[in-house]
């Protein structure tokens, strides 16, 4: 039996990057990377997908700014074996909608 | 825990309770079938040039190992250890690790700084 | 009691140290060719600073972070090398100008060209910051700078026309020679909002590990130390408005403008004026080049105390070291003191925005000031003066390079 496919993945490479369907829409970025401890590893539980990445990663004026959608992948529902262009596994449709 | 907010930039310390350093990076195990999980933190200058410029980083690597013969790779840290403190979270690192950490601080500390008259005093009142 | 001293000791180092090569530069040109008028920029920069220093002192006591700590694990390194980078900068820049202030008082005072006392005066900051302790350069820079207090003792003798001050201190635009007046505006607000000065301020009040039962004393501090600090640097330009301003002598004409105490003080007036400088400027440059050990470090996480022997902290001594030999260079290669001085002002203002930025938002995050984030006249305020200066720059230094 061959060994299992392994990749070591940066986390600072995948924050920001444009999450695709398989279509090749866009369906938004990065913006945090949930992880909750199991065992003796922290494994990753959700991945947060926003619109314009930067304006509320640094949340410049939280109070001022419409509340806006934040989108909420399991972490089976995106591929991030290529992190400069992580995909949908799933169709967009089943992802969560969370108002922050 | 969310990584870019309470991970990633966080204050290393050694077993000392001295800050010895800031995680530079992430490096998360991906598996197929299973979840991704952390495999290590990360702390260099090339890990932390490479977010802000990453040909850059490629390039200054190559040539720090071609000039000077060393290879710059960065320190690995597993992440255990680790507590709350404020609006912090703090890593302790293994003795292994701040020997890697602090090689620079203490070549200039035994090479240079001590050398020179009171470098070596002890801790000022 | 004890907090009292504290206090009393913040007050005064404050004002001990608050002249340097820029505000004393600025206020003397400023005085000299437009008297009174520009008071009000030296008001308002100092209320700016106030508010800053405020900022950080607090964000100090409450986080426990530094500025540049808390802008890196908020906004992450790919953000925050821009203002690490634009803050090493500027305070290069600064440190060398107060290396060459330092240079050009013993040239006053002795006669010989600036250029051989550079290295000398480089030396003597370098061994202050490797031999002694944080407390110790604070309290003598506090001491030794109440010799600037000539300069106030002076102003009060000459008995300025107070209508005129008054009107000063509002501000207005000049009747002549707008271009210019904007240009020294800008610069006084540059030496006035400097960036180091609240940096440092924050690295130390971690390294005295304040708490929130500090934070009242930190108002205090920072309102009145910076408040009667600025009032010396009024007096500077009251001297300078009626001294030299009569007798059109520019702020260039070093050896007739050094005697501008003289007239009020007599012939320790021309001592007094060239140890001001001196003083000011070497408790200046041992302030800025720790500041820029300070940032590194804290940027790249690394143990920073000035309370550490070297040896202890080889890094962190290597970050005042080549920072102090970096800003040797402009006055060693003769370029004039003065001029060096207004270009870093300059300089100094265009980077404010982006050192300013991102401290402002830090102070409106619960998370690092928990119930003590910034009111809403404090953020108005400080981002209103910093806007100002950016857009005087935007003018006045096109038409000044323009106008030589």
């Amino acid at each position: 039996m061959s060994a299992p496919r392994r990749r070591l993945v940066r986390v600072e490479d995948l924050i920001g990057q444009r999450v695709r369907e398989q279509s090749g829409r866009v369906v938004g970025r990065i913006e945090e990377i949930r992880a909750e401890p199991r065992g003796d590893r922290y494994e990753v539980t959700e991945y947060h997908l926003g619109t314009g990445a930067m304006l509320e990663r640094l949340a410049i004026i939280r109070h001022l700014v419409r509340p806006s959608d934040t989108i909420i992948a399991r972490w089976d529902q995106i591929d991030i074996e290529h992190p400069d262009a992580p995909v949908l596994t799933c169709p967009v449709e089943q992802l969560k909608h969370e108002k922050r | 825990m969310d990584l870019a907010r309470d991970l990633l930039d966080v204050q290393l310390i050694d077993p000392r309770q001295r800050p010895i350093g800031r995680v530079d990076g992430i490096l998360l195990d991906v598996r197929p079938g299973q979840p991704p999980s952390i495999a290590a933190l990360e702390v260099g200058a090339i890990t932390v040039l490479r977010r802000v410029h990453r040909p850059l980083a490629r390039w200054v690597h190559g040539i720090v190992l071609r000039w000077l013969g060393v290879s710059w790779r960065p320190t690995r840290i597993r992440l255990e250890h680790w507590g709350r403190v404020g609006v912090d979270i703090e890593i302790k690192v293994g003795e292994r690790a701040e020997q890697r950490l602090l090689r620079f601080e203490r070549w200039l500390s035994t090479r240079i700084v001590r050398r020179l008259p009171g470098g070596t005093k002890g801790t000022k009142p | 009691m004890k907090n009292l001293t504290k206090i009393g000791l913040g007050i005064l180092t404050s004002i001990g140290g608050y002249l340097e090569v820029g505000s004393m530069g600025t206020a003397i040109q400023a005085g000299a060719a437009f008297r009174y008028e520009l008071l009000w920029a030296i008001a308002l920069g100092t209320i700016c600073i106030a508010f800053l220093v405020e900022m950080t002192g607090r964000l100090a006591a409450v986080s426990r972070h530094s500025v540049v700590a808390a802008v890196r694990k908020r906004f992450g390194f790919r953000f925050q090398v821009w203002p690490l980078l634009s803050q090493v900068l500027v305070d290069l820049l600064v440190l060398a100008s107060e290396i060459g202030g330092a240079s050009l008082a013993l040239e006053l005072a002795t006669g010989y060209s600036f250029r051989i006392f550079v290295l000398p005066v480089a030396v003597l900051i370098w061994a202050l910051l490797w031999f002694a302790t944080f407390g110790a350069i604070e309290h003598s820079v506090a001491v030794l700078g109440l010799v600037t207090l000539s300069f106030s003792v002076a102003a009060w003798w000459l008995r300025p026309d107070w209508t005129a001050v008054r009107h000063g201190l509002v501000p207005h635009r000049p009747a002549t020679d707008a271009a210019q007046y904007a240009y020294f505006a800008v610069g006084i607000l540059g030496a006035t909002i400097s960036p180091y000065l609240f940096s440092f301020y924050s690295s130390g009040a971690v390294e005295e590990e304040w708490r929130k039962e500090d934070l009242m004393p930190n108002r205090i501090v920072a309102a009145l130390g910076m408040g009667f600090g600025s009032l010396v640097a009024m007096s500077v330009m009251v001297v300078a408005a009626i001294v030299l301003a009569p007798r059109g002598i520019e702020g260039e004409m070093y050896q007739q403008a050094a005697t501008m105490l003289s007239l009020p003080l007599g012939h320790w007036g021309f001592r007094l004026f060239w140890l001001s400088l001196f003083i000011g400027c070497v408790g200046a440059a041992l302030e800025i080049a720790l500041d820029v050990s300070y940032i590194v470090g804290q940027t790249f996480g690394w143990a920073w105390s000035e309370n550490q022997p070297p040896g202890e902290e080889a890094r962190f001594a290597l970050g005042y070291t080549l920072a102090i030999v970096a800003a040797t260079a402009p006055s060693l290669l003769g370029i004039d003191p003065l001029k060096l001085t207004m270009f870093s002002m300059a300089v100094t203002v265009v980077f404010l925005p982006i050192l300013i930025g991102p401290l402002l938002v830090v102070m409106n995050d619960g998370e690092y000031l928990e119930e003590y984030t910034n009111g809403w006249i404090t953020n108005i305020a400080v981002a209103a003066i910093v806007g100002l200066a950016f857009a005087l720059a935007a003018l006045a230094i096109p038409l000044q390079l323009m106008a030589q």
